[in-house]
């Protein structure tokens, strides 16, 4: 870490080291708006902002990446919920007039993704954490703010409820 | 982790970096986040003298305006007041408060070559 890379409120943050997961905080503000970019790339420099004033402070006491990732949760939880309620509405209202969706995976990943996305929040939020971005149940757990028993729990129902959606559709494909 | 776990994981993550899309660039965020950290306090404090200039008016405009002050003249102040004794009414004629002669309050205190009977 260079001297000059060091956050000047968060001394145990380097620029370095968040340019080396910006891609991945993106991905989970982005999953926290309804995938929509503009209020994802709000939402990222927000967390920055945090970050570089000191009001979030990192002491060291988890990973830089489970750190950043709780900013950008807590931020989309109180900040952005009305915004992310609004979005979600007129995302709704969007479903109904047209089936096409855009930005959303297609074809062989379609069936995944859309019973990834049916599973209860907190079952989709571990499942993201932990599948797509590498994350222990435990470091998931600390992002989501739950404690790890409630965490494993939620984990196992999205595994089990997983196996069934996509276990009826490929009895479906071959029926 | 078992082989259709880890099947299912490479898939979602596939799906997943696919929703994902390519994330702005980081110099970009880091630049915007660092503008917007700066232009923060100004515009909070603007905000918050704004807020207090208009508390203040409005105190000011609700706040009862002191009155002009009405001297008064000494000399015309005196030459206009009276005062009268609330005994004033037993005095005969309602005059003088001074007797001129000692009264006869009852008879026995008629005197005689000067002694009082």
């Amino acid at each position: 870490m260079r001297d000059s890379d060091v956050l000047d409120n968060n001394p145990q943050i380097s620029r370095s080291a968040l340019e080396a997961i910006h891609d991945q905080v993106f991905g989970w503000a982005l999953s926290r708006c309804d995938y929509n970019r503009s209020v994802a790339e709000d939402l990222v420099q927000q967390a920055y902002v945090e970050l570089l004033t000191g009001r979030a402070r990192f002491e060291g006491h988890s990973t830089l990446k489970t750190f950043v990732f709780g900013v950008v949760q807590n931020l989309s939880r109180s900040r952005y919920r009305r915004l992310a309620t609004r979005l979600r509405l007129i995302s709704q209202a969007g479903q109904e007039v047209s089936a096409t969706v855009e930005d959303k995976p297609a074809d062989d990943h379609a069936s995944l993704w859309q019973a990834v996305q049916g599973l209860p929040q907190r079952q989709r939020d571990v499942i993201e954490l932990v599948f797509c971005r590498d994350m222990t149940i435990e470091q998931a757990c600390v992002v989501m703010g739950v404690t790890t028993g409630t965490g494993r729990q939620h984990y196992d129902r999205a595994k089990k409820a997983l196996r069934q959606k996509l276990g009826e559709e490929a009895r479906h494909d071959i029926g | 982790m078992t082989s259709d776990e880890q099947k299912l994981r490479e898939r979602l993550r596939a799906a997943q970096q696919r929703a994902d899309g390519e994330a702005p660039a980081f110099d970009a965020t880091w630049v915007a986040a660092e503008r917007r950290r700066n232009k923060r306090p100004a515009t909070g404090a603007a905000v918050a003298a704004g807020i207090v200039a208009l508390i203040a008016v409005a105190m000011l405009s609700i706040a009862p305006q002191p009155e002009a002050l009405n001297l008064v003249d000494v000399e015309e102040l005196v030459a206009s007041t009276t005062w009268v004794a609330p005994s004033d009414s037993l005095l005969p004629q309602h005059r003088f408060d001074i007797f001129q002669e000692l009264p006869e309050l009852l008879e026995s205190t008629g005197s005689e070559e000067g002694t009082l009977l």
